[in-house]
């Protein structure tokens, strides 16, 4: 696979007008991202065989303070947040009272503050949300979206670019975090895996992102644009907040059951949730749909199944590398098996089969 | 003598204790050493199925910015941003075989979980 010019994709520019005269940009949760740095192919290549770095700073990041912090996170969403040991992260589903989804979020213990990463345009939403429920607690939220930046580099040589710019990334288990310097700049690492793709989270000021950037493209990362994350993350069953993660779906149905702890006590929306595990009264859920490559099928469009419909279809991706295109879709539980095939309603012999039942963050542990 | 039938006309200015429950809490205070001098904190933390979780507990002395009001011999002290959900509410206490120990009777709650200690407003 031939490398093209670095020089092109070396530099990060922060200002989305002046990126877009660089690399061709797509719109994808309301902001504007490069949708390619140039091969698509070996970008779509570098997520599941290499070291794919992709800029993650559209998705938010919140900085919490407080005693009663951790207390009132594990409070207001599913997962076992408290208690959380220092240098150790948590993914969680915060949800209403009618157990539906307000957003995925990673909750990490850094210390002196714990650090939250929300879905892409989500800080504010969250930081209300948790404001809301905050009485008699001492809890500050701050959002540090814009001044900070998230840097994501995932695949299977991830690591071992890491390793040569902060040494202690190899002995990362999932969902940990460390402090290092890179470039004599600090960086926050996480281990935050793409369901079984390792993945690391590097969080800098924004100032520094550039910096940084330029260190892992200099020891091995490739810059990989919005459709490869996207054909990639869709492969793998990974829902993302506002498309498949939003307050019309409970998180059991979006396969969130990772994130679920059924064992741990009170928290909004729990009586609901408990109920639907019990009862098996689930409805529907998310699933990765293989199409065939080229088909014209959108965001929205409807699934047929024996003359009903049978789901929706709520984000697509051609694979880069020709074989075929990718869905996530929500459809009913009666054909969420692997094998179905599903017609495109208004689209004429196109099919669907449901390739994986999603569930990226595995089976509930407690 | 305050009883939970009283809630239907209580005033929503103050938060009430039943005897009942003044005689328990007494026994709690005794328990931790300060039945000298103490305060019963009644409060609300956010969470909890039903989205907000009541707080009692039982502390040496109010803080300046609480609300304070004696019953039955017991000082119940509550924190400004906690009031605006409880204010009108009757903290009782039942024993016995069938008791439920002790029990929020709120007229703000519009519901309440199974397990009695969360409420939504």
């Amino acid at each position: 696979m031939e490398r093209p010019d670095p020089s092109g994709r070396s530099c990060l520019r922060r200002h989305v007008a002046v990126w877009s005269e660089v690399i061709p940009t797509i719109e994808s949760s309301g902001v504007r991202l490069p949708a390619r740095f140039g091969d698509p192919l070996g970008e779509y290549l570098a997520t599941s065989q290499g070291a794919a770095l992709y800029y993650h700073s559209h998705t938010g990041r919140l900085k919490a303070t407080g005693k009663d912090a951790l207390d009132l996170f594990h409070r207001l969403s599913t997962n076992r947040v408290n208690p959380l040991d220092v240098g150790r992260s948590v993914p969680t589903v915060i949800t209403t009272d009618r157990g539906r989804i307000v957003d995925l979020v990673l909750v990490a213990n850094l210390g002196d503050r714990l650090l939250l990463l929300t879905g892409a345009g989500n800080a504010q939403r969250v930081a209300q949300w948790i404001e809301k429920y905050t009485i008699m607690e001492e809890v500050t939220v701050e959002d540090i979206s814009s001044a900070t930046s998230r840097l994501t580099l995932i695949g299977p040589k991830a690591v071992e670019v890491l390793s040569k710019v902060i040494s202690q990334s190899g002995s990362l288990a999932l969902y940990q975090s460390a402090v290092a310097q890179v470039s004599g700049v600090q960086v926050t690492v996480l281990r935050n895996d793409l369901n079984s793709v390792p993945g690391y989270d590097l969080i800098v000021s924004r100032y520094s992102e550039e910096a940084v950037w330029n260190v892992l493209i200099k020891n091995g990362a490739m810059p990989v644009g919005e459709e490869a994350f996207q054909a990639m993350r869709i492969e793998l069953g990974v829902p993302l907040a506002g498309r498949e993660l939003t307050e019309d779906y409970n998180p059991l149905e979006a396969g969130l059951n990772g994130c679920i702890s059924f064992s741990k006590g009170c928290y909004i929306g729990q009586e609901v949730i408990a109920r639907l595990d019990t009862y098996g009264k689930l409805q529907r859920h998310l699933v990765v749909l293989h199409l065939p490559q080229g088909v014209d099928v959108k965001s929205g469009d409807a699934l047929m199944h024996a003359g009903a419909t049978a789901g929706t279809i709520i984000s697509v991706a051609p694979l880069p590398n020709g074989d075929k295109t990718v869905a996530l879709a929500y459809v009913r539980r009666a054909v969420a098996e692997v094998g179905t095939e599903l017609e495109v309603s208004g689209k004429l012999g196109v099919k669907a089969t449901v390739a994986v039942i999603a569930q990226p963050y595995g089976p509930s542990k407690d | 003598m305050t009883t939970v039938a009283d809630t239907q006309k209580s005033d929503l200015s103050i938060v009430y204790i039943t005897e009942k429950a003044a005689e328990k809490l007494k026994v709690f205070a005794q328990k931790q050493g300060i039945a000298e001098q103490f305060v019963v904190r009644a409060g609300v933390k956010g969470g909890g199925c039903s989205g907000l979780t009541y707080v009692l507990a039982i502390e040496k002395e109010a803080t300046p910015e609480d609300k304070v009001v004696e019953q039955y011999g017991v000082k119940v002290c509550v924190d400004k941003k906690s009031y605006i959900f409880i204010a009108g509410m009757t903290l009782d206490f039942s024993d016995g075989l069938n008791g439920k120990g002790f029990t929020f009777y709120n007229p703000n709650a519009k519901k309440t979980c199974g397990c009695g200690t969360s409420f939504g407003v």
